[in-house]
């Protein structure tokens, strides 16, 4: 490597513009950076998922041979009522789930950034349901959703008002698990504390000279900024709603309103003994997530945004 | 840390001098608004942290409990006798230190290699413009949307055989757990990749002139600029295998090599569940996450550079 | 620089490889290695269980003393927790089997199918270890699939009525006889049910099947054939529904299912409740204060059967274990074992013996000797897990909810229902 410090002012340009070149014809150094998980994926990655591609035109019951079937489980995928069903409460779910739950995480991030006394208290408590997790949380919730004796329709009863049926009832099984995440907001919260805190000051500033408002400064001011991780909330939310699985798992819900669709995959794959119908589940669930993370790509500035930044 | 790069212009001092005396000004008139609002925002924090605090509390008390006051009516807050036996008595059922040993460790290695293996990755996404790119990240969103339900069987096959290949087991070892690791993970790739978008351009002319390649920019320049969002990744990935349950049950067969969601289920036969063990081992479970959580949280505060939303 | 900073990364992920993988080898030949020098001869086999932390404890005991007790093979305990078949099934996938497996009822079929499991009639009539003769028929059947055995049953739990005693005295109430109906039943619940207080809770035991059968109806037969909406099974069905949603005898399922019937029966607030006769209730009736004396009844009698539900489970050897002959020899040795363990055997000489191996029951072996023998299990199918699954959504749920505390209960109409789907899946 020349050393620059000594070069001259026309040297040092003459020097750059040559690596510029250089650059040009050499592929981008990017490939070498992302070139780690690329590797590491295609060994231990994809021939999984491959694997399961093939696998969702068999018939195959795991614990024995598969047939070949081509394209009968997606087509009887077609006229299948439950595999609609859950869809439909996975998608309804995850329309009412993702806004809300970024709406509450970008709040507490937004006062978790503010100067506010014994934040570091409250940035831990915010945060404690993220790290209890599996059976626990089931557990918990139950016990908190009990029609009888949990702990909202205790605490309501209190006020004279007769608390709802909620996983025991249909109407009420979305709201519970709608619920629940906000639970979590916390964990979310931390991905938009991180960027919110990196908003230049001077940015806030030249606002508030201008006279724009708190609310105003946030809209104009701080969702520019953290527009990327925004978009990352949305599309990991999106995702996560669709990926539904642990506590309904545990926790169910009444006339199959908590059958998201990984809990129907789950279940057909390993106690119907239906793995390729499963697979082909697993396909179509892909296609549709994918569908929704384009559209939104298409309708925002993702790709745009960092165009400037790049080399 | 870096300094934000000041615009070199004198009028941004006498701008900020303008603006302390503006605050000074607002601030002495209105001191009651500011203190109302105060108030009521701590209401309100108090109000979310006690609805985040009461499942806790009712976990410990749970597992200070005996198996028959555990659904009690009404339930008892505040289990008398606690049975304070029970914590100890999970370490004797389970061999539950070693468990704990296991899952640090298994958390430590598979934390090493995502943290820093996703910052590279995600620095690549981020800073070059490059052909393909976009379906390559399209490519990376698509691994993060497979069910991984469906991909468990397939994949044990794939350990399996190729255990098999090189004439012997990787069933019932760490490797299948730690392995993937290796190249990062697709979610903290996404996440620095959308962080590292945010950090201007600015910051790295000034290294590029004093002839600094991208591999020292990173480690130079973005890095240190970015340690709360390292933190963040460092923080989820460690939770992430610290309650991962799916593939070690799968890979793991001796309880001596069980990790700690796995140990937990023990408690909790096909039938019978002993609720007390059961939220005492989880109550050990997460008290080393709260402890990782509150010496990291310091760095979650407004940096240098700016001062947060008021 | 770039290249070489690359490069030497590049070496250091190959060597943090090299040293993981390297480190899991060691480790896997040491155990290898270790076992062969210290029991040279003898072959190495695993068993699948779903005990839990305490079961496994004294599982261990048991295979610890078989594997002293013979110089042929060891066989130790694979512990599997939770999502017990989703391991076995991959497993099995992966061809990594454990060479002898538990299995619930519904699973067996399904197994035998698939070839998942051997055959092991042909060597059952060859050895004299265990009597055949002297299995449970209700127990042994879900083991047998088109007419071959596959596995050993270790466990054969019939259901029976556990009353609480001192209520029923308080009241002047006469204690079950044996031959009482499902009309004695309905008088006792009503006549206990007062004070808030419940006569009789269910939140899905026993299955309806139970009603079915004693009405002489089914749900499926063995060749696949759905009976879901014959008279008798209809009548069987009304039945249930008769009792479950009366409220003057038995608790709203809502709260049964808050409560939990058994906590609810352990609190004396439910008089009657069923439950497997090995069930932990006279010992958490201890526990929770003894406030009440625990009685057990047979199951209420049908009008044209008296029959009761037997749960049940398995032990069978993967058709992936290396030694068959070997295999097949632990399962005759384990399962012998097991008839003395705290499960009811299912074998008809052990059942006198359960008060001796379990002192809480030691008060009712008539009653569980007797309950053996009219119980019994599903007719299985290899689809049963689906058909399960329908049949609680479209069926049980409906009617115990008294669909989700809408009402109007249609059973025939829930019935018609349940066998379309039926027999959609067994096509």
């Amino acid at each position: 490597m020349e050393d620059l410090s000594k070069m001259s002012e026309q040297e040092k340009i003459a020097f750059l513009v040559k690596q510029q070149k250089k650059k040009k014809r050499r592929p981008s150094p990017g490939y070498l950076f992302i070139a780690p998980w690329f590797i590491s994926y295609f060994i231990f990655g994809l021939f999984p998922m491959v694997l399961s591609f093939i696998m969702s035109f068999t018939d195959w019951p795991v614990i024995g041979k598969p047939t070949f079937v081509g394209l009968e489980n997606y087509r009887d995928l077609l006229v299948d009522r439950s595999f609609h069903n859950s869809l439909w409460v996975t998608i309804r779910y995850a329309i009412v789930a993702v806004p809300i739950g970024m709406a509450a995480s970008f709040t507490i991030a937004l006062i978790m950034a503010s100067k506010t006394k014994g934040l570091s208290v409250y940035r831990t408590i915010y945060y404690l349901p993220a790290v209890v997790s599996g059976v626990a949380v089931g557990i918990i919730w139950r016990w908190i959703l009990d029609p009888n004796n949990g702990l909202i329709n205790n605490l309501l009863a209190i006020i004279g008002i007769k608390g709802p049926g909620w996983l025991t009832d249909p109407d009420w099984v979305l709201p519970s698990y709608v619920l629940m995440s906000l639970w979590g907001a916390g964990a979310g919260m931390l991905t938009y504390l991180v960027s919110i805190n990196e908003v230049p000051l001077d940015l806030h500033e030249a606002a508030e000279i201008q006279g724009a408002g708190f609310f105003k400064r946030i809209f104009l001011v701080v969702i520019p900024y953290v527009r990327p991780i925004l978009y990352y909330n949305l599309i990991m939310g999106i995702i996560g709603a669709f990926k539904k699985f642990n506590d309904a798992y545990i926790l169910g819900g009444a006339g199959n309103q908590g059958q998201f669709i990984m809990l129907q995959i789950y279940d057909t794959a390993f106690t119907y003994f239906k793995m390729g119908y499963a697979s082909a589940m697993s396909w179509i669930f892909l296609i549709i997530v994918l569908a929704i993370t384009l559209l939104v790509f298409k309708f925002t500035d993702f790709w745009k945004y960092s165009q400037e930044n790049e080399e | 840390m870096m300094e934000y790069k000041n615009y070199g212009s004198l009028t941004m001092d006498q701008e900020r001098e303008i603006i302390e005396k503006i605050k000074k000004e607002k601030y002495k008139r209105i001191p009651l608004h500011k203190k109302v609002r105060s108030t009521i925002k701590h209401v309100i924090l108090i109000l979310v942290a006690i609805s985040m605090l009461l499942p806790f509390f009712w976990m410990v008390s749970t597992a200070l409990k005996t198996n028959n006051n555990v659904f009690s009516i009404p339930p008892q807050w505040i289990p008398r006798p606690a049975q304070w036996s029970n914590f100890l008595r999970v370490f004797d059922s389970i061999p539950f230190l070693r468990i704990i040993f296991n899952t640090v460790g298994y958390a430590a290695a598979v934390t090493f290699f995502e943290v820093v293996m996703s910052v590279i990755v995600a620095y690549g996404f981020a800073r070059f413009r490059f052909k393909w790119k976009k379906p390559l990240f399209l490519f990376l969103l698509i691994t993060i949307m497979i069910p991984g339900e469906i991909t468990i069987v397939p994949t044990y096959i794939f350990w399996a055989k190729l255990g098999e290949f090189f004439d012997t087991s990787f069933i019932n070892t760490y490797i299948p757990l730690i392995l993937p690791a290796i190249g990062g993970q697709a979610v903290h790739i996404f996440f620095m990749t959308q962080y590292f978008r945010t950090i201007p351009k600015d910051f790295t002319e000034a290294a590029y002139m004093n002839g600094a390649n991208s591999w020292t920019i990173l480690w130079k320049v973005f890095f240190p600029m970015s340690i709360p969002a390292v933190l963040t990744i460092t923080i989820s990935s460690f939770m992430g295998t610290w309650n991962a349950f799916l593939g070690p049950l799968i890979y793991l067969n001796d309880v001596e090599k069980f990790t700690i969601q796995v140990g937990l289920a023990m408690f909790q036969g096909m039938f019978n569940v002993n609720w007390p063990l059961l939220m005492a081992a989880t109550t050990i479970s997460v008290i080393p996450m709260i402890i990782l959580f509150f010496s990291f949280q310091k760095y979650f505060i407004p940096s240098n550079k700016s001062s947060g939303v008021k | 620089m770039n290249k070489k900073k690359l490069a030497s990364f590049l070496v250091f992920l190959v060597t943090a490889f090299l040293l993981v993988a390297c480190g899991g080898n060691d480790s896997a030949s040491d155990n290898k290695t270790g076992g062969n020098e210290t029991e040279k001869e003898k072959v190495e086999l695993t068993i699948a269980t779903w005990a839990n932390e305490q079961e496994a404890k004294e599982f261990d005991a048991i295979l610890e003393e078989i594997n002293v007790s013979q110089d042929e093979y060891t066989i130790k305990q694979m512990v599997i927790p939770q999502d017990y078949y989703t391991k076995i099934q991959t497993m099995i996938a992966g061809n990594q089997a454990p060479d002898l497996i538990w299995l619930a009822q519904e699973y067996i079929p399904a197994y035998a199918k698939n070839g998942a499991v051997l055959d092991i009639t042909e060597k059952l009539n060859s050895q004299t270890q265990i009597n055949m003769d002297d299995y449970l028929d209700g127990s042994l059947n879900t083991a047998i699939y088109e007419g071959k055995i596959y596995g050993l049953p270790w466990i054969g739990q019939p259901y029976v009525v556990y009353y609480n005693k001192t209520l029923f005295a308080e009241n002047g109430i006469n204690e079950p006889a044996e031959d009482w109906t499902w009309e004695d039943f309905k008088e006792t619940a009503k006549a206990l049910t007062k004070d808030g207080i419940y006569g009789f809770a269910t939140t899905g035991n026993p299955p309806l099947a139970v009603w079915i059968w004693g009405e002489g109806g089914e749900i499926v037969e063995k060749d696949g054939t759905v009976k879901l909406t014959t008279p008798e099974t209809i009548s069987g069905l009304e039945l249930a529904k008769s009792i479950i949603l009366d409220e003057t005898m038995t608790m709203p399922y809502q709260e049964a299912l808050s409560m939990g019937v058994e906590q609810a029966f352990v609190n004396g607030k439910v008089a009657m409740m069923v439950g497997g006769a090995n069930d932990d209730v006279e010992r958490k009736v201890e526990e929770a204060g003894g406030q009440f004396e625990v009685g057990m009844a047979i199951m209420p009698r049908g009008s044209k059967q008296h029959v009761t539900f037997n749960w049940t489970a398995s032990t069978l050897i993967s058709e992936q274990t290396d030694h068959p002959d070997v295999a097949f020899q632990a399962l005759l040795d384990i399962t012998e074992k097991m008839f003395d363990w705290k499960v009811p055997a299912p074998v008809a000489s052990k059942v006198e013996k359960i008060g001796e191996i379990n002192p809480y029951k030691a008060y009712a072996v008539d009653i569980i000797k007797k309950s053996t023998e009219i119980s019994r299990g599903f007719n299985n199918l290899p689809e049963q897990n689906e058909l399960g699954g329908n049949q609680w959504e479209l069926l049980d749920l409906p009617i115990l909810s008294n669909n989700n505390g809408k009402g109007n209960v249609d059973v025939k109409e829930l019935a018609e229902l349940t066998e379309e789907a039926f027999k959609a899946i067994i096509e």
